[in-house]
């Protein structure tokens, strides 16, 4: 070919043509979708008492049920199960490793119930809460009469002793070998254990606990507590006898190291007898080792309620949402768990097709960890005061955030809980901003306490002191209001960028507020801008607030290793108050079991973290060929699948 | 020639170890230990510390090179800790899919890009010629996962002719092979996007063939246009087939990333890509390195491979 040749010419502008052609091709329909949902679709939360919950969408029909039947579930890469042993360390907790352990392995205390975070007792291994007495360090526990492990021999009082005593071992091998272990809380807050009958666990503790924290904390958690088989999984070895001495600490650690290598080795979960005794609503008919898909049957020993009615369950592994998506939509897959926020615009197309979007909000909360060590710009002194935190509180603008950014699928959350789910534990408050969105009252409360503040500029403090009306110990005159606000990238994260952006940009043009965006991977937020990791020190002093995200909290919303006791647990930022700590003691120790309400509260009020909205989680499911009880639908908004709720509808 | 073969495999082996080395001082740049990814973020500084100690991440980083070398000289990859497994085992598990995939569509392109480039050097600058070389280029310009995408809307989404996806039941490489249905989406996008590629070099070679004396003598002593092309023409311009074969080498075990990603295919490169979102350290480092080997080793292959196919050329 010639340069120049008009036919060279012609033929490019033709391949560009073709390549435009294409790409119209391909984005036509989703493009379409988009203008057909702005005018059709959900495009708000909708608050349904009835259900608990706040939701987006629709809740999947219950339809009329049919025995038997395969049907198929999806999960993500990367959020698959690595570790079948349901004792799992804080880098194997994935959410598929939890929902393929509750699948398997009846919890003590099961929850939630529906989109409510509370125990659950019909699939509950214990008949009722744990009886406390002796002033609250004695706790005993009732199981249900007549639970039975798979292989036919009975679940009893001694087999949750069993799990103590390994749960003991493991995390005195590590704390970090228990992802939900609290140093010095359960098990090691248990001194001794008895078991005076089949049903009965009598538990005494070191100290006195709240009850409410015991059961909703300690036994029901993110990870759960479940009793085991002592019968058949007391081995340290392949093949080696069995263990009756398992209450001896050095016994107990070398059963637990056994079956922690055989409970994370992937290519033998399903063919490794230990895991074929399971006492949860199935068991595991084949793994995968190669892309961690799975296949459950029921069991026909479970002892909860509901049994599944179906004959197998494929639990298949995709490499996106968009590919999970595509699947629901051929009718390869019926239920697809972690409907993108990208994919709302397709949901009326979806919707005639049979296949209903629901989404609502998780129990915990999303936002900016503010650095209270950051002494950059007197930063450490600034954030320390609760009228700057108010001021930034003033400026977030959440409802428009839910709007725009997670269009529609968020609800608002102003403290540690957030708007929906309903809890017993959640303040009345917890529905209304303490500080709602406005920049006006943000200047003002500026102002209020000695700050120049210049919009569009930089604000200063110009009273420095302590008395009233001035800004505060430590802060000297000329102090500007700046500091680096740390994020996800936006291809990773775009909710948490684009709010970011918004705070900063309000914060800049109504109060002066520098706000610098910086992007980090969330394995860089969390390894290093974290003042709990002495090695960290050298990261001190450049972040202000580190956005990577939030935390599922436990039913029992308490701080405790968050936000009290610096240098522990999660408390990344190293906020500290002594009125928080004494309330997060009556929270854990005190006698009133609904003590923590107000702690959070308390929080909400003085916030240690720049809270943003809590986003909807979502599922989509193919009506035309599942159905269910709601609650087993809204169970999912929180993480945790329940397909014995399921069923293939005619 | 044996001389020059064993020069390039000397060469070959330090390229191996540079390419080793950088890798090595990257991962350990950015995470010196997988310490925190196996124990978990809450793990004690004690117990990372004796987690390093057993697993000789504690000694220094030359140190710690050098033993990686030894087991690599031993063909040793190391150990994921993440899927409690050999990498020697996931890769030999992942492997023949890959090859299956990377081998399936490039037999596929070659038997398509040869005739077709021959076709239009045949028909040089006619119309047909300007059309087939404007979907070429389209082709070519074009990110295969996006051909994937718009294939998967038409030919999935769209027409319910094939599957989205790569069925997760198939998991062997034997399943990959008896389901064609499953596999025709991504077998076809790699089709595609190698077909541009290749029929460009061979409509090139087979234009300068054309103009060759032997190409006027063979008509002259009056063989038919059939016997030209295919008796003479074919083997001659096909020479640079041979480089890009050997060139392709690499992708036949390293991976089609992307595919495998889109496709939800279990091959080498979706391993890769999962040992990524869990800092999968030595699946990291074996990928890179095995890529980098394949990667010489094709050039080596491809060199060898023209001389022999032409007497003419002599390495040296």
């Amino acid at each position: 070919m010639t340069r120049g040749n008009p036919f060279v010419r012609a033929f490019a502008i033709c391949a560009l043509l073709i390549v435009a052609a294409l790409a119209l091709a391909a984005c036509g329909s989703s493009s379409s979708k988009s203008t057909s949902n702005s005018s059709k679709g959900n495009s708000a939360n909708v608050a349904a008492s009835s259900l608990g919950t706040t939701i987006f969408g629709t809740v999947p029909p219950a339809g009329t049920p049919v025995s038997g039947g395969t049907l198929t579930q999806g999960q993500l890469t990367g959020q698959t199960p690595t570790e079948v042993f349901p004792l799992a360390n804080s880098s194997t907790v994935t959410t598929g490793t939890i929902s393929l352990n509750s699948e398997m392995y009846m919890p003590l205390f099961s929850g939630p119930t529906g989109a409510e975070p509370k125990v659950y007792y019909p699939m509950s291994a214990a008949s009722g809460p744990p009886v406390p007495s002796n002033g609250d360090k004695t706790y005993t526990i009732h199981l249900k009469p007549g639970l039975k492990w798979s292989n036919g021999q009975p679940l009893q009082a001694k087999d949750f002793l069993f799990a103590i005593a390994i749960l003991k071992a493991a995390v005195t091998e590590s704390p970090a070998n228990w992802a939900q272990y609290v140093p010095g809380e359960f098990p090691v807050s248990v001194v001794s254990d008895s078991a005076p009958n089949a049903t009965t666990i009598v538990l005494h503790l070191n100290k006195a606990y709240n009850p409410g924290f015991f059961l909703n904390n300690q036994l029901q958690d993110t990870t759960t507590v479940f009793p085991y088989p002592s019968q058949a999984w007391n081995v340290d070895a392949t093949g080696g006898p069995h263990l009756s001495n398992w209450n001896d600490p050095a016994v107990a650690k070398k059963i637990y190291d056994y079956l922690n290598k055989q409970g994370t080795t992937v290519s033998t979960f399903a063919t490794n007898p230990l895991w074929q005794v399971v006492s949860g609503p199935f068991k595991l008919k084949s793994f995968s080792a190669t892309n961690s898909s799975y296949v459950m049957t029921p069991n026909p020993n479970y002892g909860g309620t509901p049994k599944a009615r179906f004959a197998q369950l494929d639990v298949n592994t995709y490499t996106s949402y968009t590919a999970e998506l595509n699947e629901v939509k051929t009718g390869a897959l019926d239920v697809m768990v972690g409907f993108d926020p990208t994919q709302i615009a397709e949901m009326p197309q979806l919707k005639t097709q049979g296949i209903d979007v629901l989404g609502g909000p998780s129990w915990g909360w999303f936002g900016g960890i503010y650095n209270f060590k950051d002494t950059t710009d007197d930063f450490d002194k600034v954030i320390a005061q609760n009228y700057a935190r108010q001021a930034m509180a003033y400026l977030t603008d959440q409802q428009a955030y839910i709007k725009g950014i997670y269009k529609g699928a968020a609800v608002a959350a102003y403290g540690p809980v957030p708007s929906a789910p309903k809890s017993d534990y959640s303040p009345k408050s917890a529905t209304i901003p303490p500080y709602p969105y406005d920049p006006a009252k943000a200047v003002a409360v500026l102002k209020a306490n000695g700050w120049k503040v210049v919009p569009n500029g930089q604000s200063t403090c110009v009273k420095p002191g302590t008395g009233a009306g001035e800004c505060g110990a430590g802060i000297p005159a000329g102090t500007p209001f700046k500091f680096v606000w740390a994020n996800q990238p936006e291809s990773v994260s775009s909710v948490g960028a684009l709010e970011s952006e918004a705070l900063a940009s309000e914060a800049k043009a109504a109060a002066g507020i520098d706000i610098t965006l910086q992007t980090k991977t969330f394995n860089f937020l969390v390894s290093n801008y974290s003042n709990t990791n002495p090695a960290n020190v050298k990261y001190v002093n450049d972040w202000g607030v580190n956005n990577y995200g939030g935390l599922f909290t436990d039913y029992y919303p308490t701080a405790d290793g968050s936000w009290n006791h610096p240098g522990t647990g999660l408390n990344t930022g190293s906020f500290e108050n002594p009125v928080s700590d004494a309330l997060i003691q009556k929270s854990v120790y005190g006698t009133n079991p609904m003590a923590v309400i107000n702690e959070v509260a308390w929080f909400a009020a003085h916030p240690p973290v720049a809270f943003m909205p809590m986003q909807d989680y979502m599922i989509a499911v193919n009506t035309k060929k599942v159905g269910g009880a709601a609650q087993g639908w809204l169970s999912m908004t929180q993480q945790q699948w329940e397909p014995n709720f399921w069923y293939a509808v005619k | 020639m044996i001389g020059y073969t064993i020069r390039r495999l000397i060469v070959a082996l330090i390229v191996t170890i540079g390419i080793a080395a950088i890798t090595f001082a990257i991962l350990h740049f950015l995470e010196p230990s997988p310490a925190s990814v196996v124990l978990g973020t809450k793990a004690r500084p004690a117990t990372i510390a004796a987690w390093n100690k057993q697993h000789g991440y504690d000694r220094p980083e030359v140190v710690q090179f050098w033993s990686y070398l030894k087991q690599l000289s031993h063909f040793d990859f190391g150990y994921s800790y993440k899927l409690n497994q050999s990498v020697n085992s996931l890769f030999a598990e992942n492997a023949g899919r890959t090859a299956y995939l990377s081998g399936a569509s490039l037999v596929l392109s070659l038997l398509i890009a040869i005739p077709l480039g021959i076709y239009q050097a045949v028909k040089r600058n006619s119309v047909a010629d300007y059309s087939l070389s404007a979907l070429n280029l389209t082709l070519y310009s074009m990110p295969s996962f996006f051909l994937g995408i718009i294939l998967i809307q038409f030919f999935a989404l769209d027409w319910h002719i094939l599957p989205p996806e790569v069925s997760s039941n198939v998991t062997t490489t034997w399943g990959a092979i008896t389901h064609p249905e499953q596999m025709a989406l991504p077998i076809l996008t790699l089709t595609f996007i190698t077909v541009a590629s290749f029929s460009r070099y061979m409509r090139s070679s087979a234009l300068d063939n054309l103009a060759q004396d032997y190409i006027r003598l063979a008509r002259a002593k009056g063989l038919s246009e059939r016997a030209v092309l295919f008796r003479h023409l074919l083997r001659n311009a096909s020479l640079p087939m041979i480089t890009l074969v050997g060139l392709s080498i690499p992708s036949l075990l390293a991976g089609n990333l992307l595919i495998e990603y889109l496709f939800n295919y279990p091959g080498l490169g979706l391993l890769f890509y999962n040992a990524l979102g869990t800092s999968d350290y030595n699946i990291l480092l074996a990928y890179t390195i095995l890529g980098g080997m394949l990667t010489v080793v094709g050039n080596l292959i491809a060199d060898i491979a023209i001389t022999a196919a032409d007497p003419r050329i002599r390495l040296s």
